[in-house]
């Protein structure tokens, strides 16, 4: 699983360079993400442009996310497409974290 | 005696086939073997030489030895015969030349009896021992008869009886000494001398021989002469000029050219001999021989001269014992180096055989027995027998190399079989676990299929279900339910994540919505029934998503809530389609989460389909999802009997995927408004 992270003043961007977040990676995924939080990164946007699919373990883990900054801080996923952005319809994810069709937009939204 | 096994598992291979056993041990041992027999036949080849060039030398030495005792023997001879002849010749002898013949009697027996002494020793050395002693005794012999006769005429006094008996005995002794010459020739031939120098000393002894006897003639016929001029007398003194000539003959046999690179002792005896003859013998003789024939007074008496020709002829005889002394003394050498040469090859061939013996042991010690105890230790160590000991490595050779490295290959061996025990041991219980697990899990897969409604009809409606779990049990689950109030409810779960957790999930999750479903209060919203099971689910659990409704058997009007699960499909007989719902959130994600009721009217002959992303996300070989297919599939299959369908759905996805396998488990349930004359 690679991460990469840019930082955008006190929010960071957690680019997902893998294709997939499926029950193989989820763990990692999770893992790695909870160690950003648990570092005071709690404004956070996830770049999901580069992953085509993500099944029930990878969506529960990103919820996990949110449910870890808790009222600290938010969430934000960006670029989200195809599969993934259908799965997000399907469970109405844009309740749960403000989706953005670009990392930009997810900035502008997370730092707002 | 343990080398057995060794050699016996060489001589076979694995295969069972024979093949050339020449093993170490034999080719080492062969090949000592064959070296010590090349030492033995070369050392012991030279040793027969030896042991031949010894018997040579012992054999010259015998021959030559007796030639020396006869060449005396004739000298002594000779004496006797000039004394008996002076005797028988003259009437008046003195006291003192009879005394002396007597002497000169003796000693030619004892000449003899060395003589005959020496030949009775060398017997086995000779090469016809028996025609010498016949020879001997043939003169002792005729010698004995003649010297009878001698002393009978003595005895008789009878001065004319005598006289012609003196010329038969000079005659007949001189054939003795002839004959004891011929013996003394063919020992030579039997015994020819290789050696020069050797060789030469033998010329000179033969020469000085001859002058001897010569000198001996003339002694003898010059003192008997009486200078009476008869013609008997005469004739006498012409042997003696012919004699003379004989004697200085053989003279010039010794000189300067033959005795050069002899003995100085050697060559002073011959210089000695010559001097005698030509300054004292030869002028003496000559002067006497002159007076007589000018019937001169004669300047000597005989008896004086022949004690002077005696004189004169020891000379000879001096030099004679020199040159047998020399002679003898190099036959001696000959021997001792024959002897010393055998001596030491045979020496040689017992410290080859010594060593030969010496490798062998050492081969055998050192090379053959260590190899073979390593080799038979390899071989039962290849066995894995395992119980094989070798002793504790000493030597710093490659043997030793070797023993260390056998006693490393075994600690290894033990060590693997250890670990292979325990790794059997290991599989065993794990084997065991996994059947224990294997069986509970499909006791539980079997609990969870028993849950699943059977194929059936609630009035009109028709429910149909695949259920195809990625591993033995599943997280995916549905039911069927006829409420109280007549009303269908039907659910699909899904389970975050397969497997174990979600199959034991699933079970609690179809329990907690079938009771909801059959204890909900008539027409309650089904959304706040969601809210409430989403609200209790406990947050350790991995959350499911879900469609969860009920329909009206009779007016097919029917409402859903669809948390996170794929909408649901409303299939036409005429192929159409439609979805129902808007989404939602998945159950047990979001405590607080709120969620909406849909609604949806089945007209007869219209299907409802419920499926897990199980059925839209299974992939091909490429990574493509089946989503897809899916329309096409459910279009074809508008018209067919809802389980023709299901059979489609399952096949394709089978093809799809192109094995048995899914990532994911896999159901779909369809329930079917059928019309009035279908429920006939």
């Amino acid at each position: 699983m690679t991460l990469n992270d840019t930082a955008h003043g006190d929010v960071l961007v957690v680019h997902v360079e893998d294709s997939r977040i499926d029950a193989a990676r989820a763990p990692e995924f999770k893992t790695a993400m909870t160690e950003r939080i648990d570092q005071g990164h709690v404004r956070l946007v996830l770049d999901l442009s580069k992953v085509d699919f993500v099944d029930s373990s990878g969506l529960g883990a990103i919820v996990s996310c949110l449910k870890r900054i808790g009222p600290r801080g938010n969430l934000a996923v960006a670029g989200a497409k195809g599969a993934v952005a259908k799965l997000f319809a399907l469970t109405r994810m844009d309740r749960v974290f403000p989706l953005h069709a670009s990392v930009d937009d997810a900035l502008k939204s997370v730092a707002g | 005696m343990w080398k057995a096994p060794a050699e016996v598992a060489f001589a076979v291979d694995r295969n069972g086939r024979g093949y050339q056993s020449m093993t170490i041990r034999t080719t080492l041992l062969l090949l000592t073997g064959v070296l010590a027999l090349a030492l033995i036949v070369a050392v012991g080849g030279q040793l027969v030489a030896q042991a031949d060039a010894r018997f040579e030398a012992q054999r010259l030495h015998a021959h030559d030895s007796l030639r020396g005792k006869l060449t005396l023997l004739a000298s002594r001879l000779g004496e006797e015969r000039g004394r008996a002849f002076v005797m028988l010749r003259s009437a008046s002898a003195s006291e003192g030349f009879v005394g002396r013949w007597r002497a000169a009697r003796t000693e030619v027996d004892r000449a003899f009896e060395a003589a005959l002494a020496e030949a009775g020793q060398r017997q086995g050395l000779l090469s016809r021992p028996e025609a010498i002693r016949a020879t001997l005794a043939a003169a002792t012999d005729v010698l004995h008869a003649l010297r009878e006769d001698v002393d009978e005429a003595r005895g008789a006094r009878d001065a004319p009886r005598a006289r012609r008996l003196a010329s038969r005995w000079f005659d007949t002794v001189t054939d003795v000494i002839a004959s004891i010459g011929s013996l003394r020739l063919s020992l030579l031939q039997d015994a020819p001398l290789q050696d020069t120098a050797l060789a030469t000393e033998s010329r000179l002894r033969r020469a000085l021989g001859l002058m001897g006897e010569h000198m001996g003639r003339i002694r003898a016929r010059l003192a008997a002469a009486d200078g009476t001029g008869s013609a008997a007398e005469s004739r006498a003194l012409d042997e003696v000029v012919r004699d003379l000539g004989a004697a200085t003959l053989a003279l010039d046999l010794t000189d300067e050219r033959q005795i050069s690179g002899l003995r100085p002792g050697v060559a002073d005896a011959t210089i000695a001999v010559r001097k005698e003859f030509d300054g004292v013998f030869k002028p003496a003789a000559l002067a006497l021989l002159n007076a007589l024939r000018a019937r001169d007074r004669r300047p000597v008496t005989g008896e004086s001269w022949f004690e002077a020709a005696t004189r004169s002829i020891a000379v000879v005889d001096d030099a004679q014992r020199t040159l047998l002394r020399s002679s003898e003394g190099r036959l001696r050498d000959l021997e001792a180096a024959g002897q010393r040469l055998m001596t030491m090859w045979a020496g040689l061939l017992i410290a080859g055989l010594l060593a030969s013996a010496g490798v062998m042991l050492i081969v055998r010690r050192r090379v053959i027995e260590p190899i073979e105890e390593l080799s038979a230790a390899m071989l039962r160590l290849a066995e894995n027998d395992l119980d094989v000991k070798l002793p504790r490595p000493k030597r710093r050779d490659e043997i030793g190399a070797m023993q260390t490295a056998f006693r490393t290959f075994k600690a290894n061996a033990m060590q693997r079989q250890r670990l292979q025990r325990e790794r059997d041991a290991l599989n065993e219980s794990l084997a065991r676990a996994y059947a224990q697990l294997r069986r509970d899990l499909e006791a539980a897969a079997a609990i969870q299929e028993a849950l699943l409604p059977p194929n059936g009809r609630l009035g009109p409606l028709r429910h149909v279900g695949l259920f195809r779990p990625s591993s033995v049990v599943a997280g995916d689950s549905y039911n069927v339910i006829r409420r109280p109030n007549g009303a269908v409810a039907f659910f699909q779960i899904d389970v975050a994540g397969h497997g174990a957790p979600a199959a034991l999930v699933s079970v609690a999750s179809q329990n907690a919505l079938a009771q909801a479903a059959l204890g909900r209060h008539g027409d309650a919203s089904l959304a706040v029934l969601a809210k409430g099971i989403n609200s209790d689910w406990p947050d350790e659990l991995p959350y499911f998503t879900m469609v969860f409704g009920e329909v009206d058997p009779v007016n097919g009007e029917g409402r859903l809530v669809q948390a996170g699960h794929p909408a649901p499909l409303i299939v036409s007989r005429d192929g159409s389609r439609r979805t129902v719902g808007e989404g939602g959130l998945p159950v047990g994600m979001i405590s607080e989460a709120d969620y909406d009721e849909a609604t949806f009217r089945l007209e007869e002959g219209e299907r409802l389909i419920l499926y897990s992303d199980g059925l839209t996300e299974a992939e091909d070989a490429q990574g493509r999802p089946f989503d897809e297919q899916l329309p096409a599939l459910i279009r074809r299959h508008a018209n067919a009997d809802a389980e023709q369908l299901l059979e489609a759905i399952d096949e394709e996805v089978r093809r799809w995927r192109g094995s048995d396998d899914l990532d994911d488990d896999l159901t779909v349930l369809v329930i079917e408004r059928t019309t009035d004359r279908e429920v006939a």
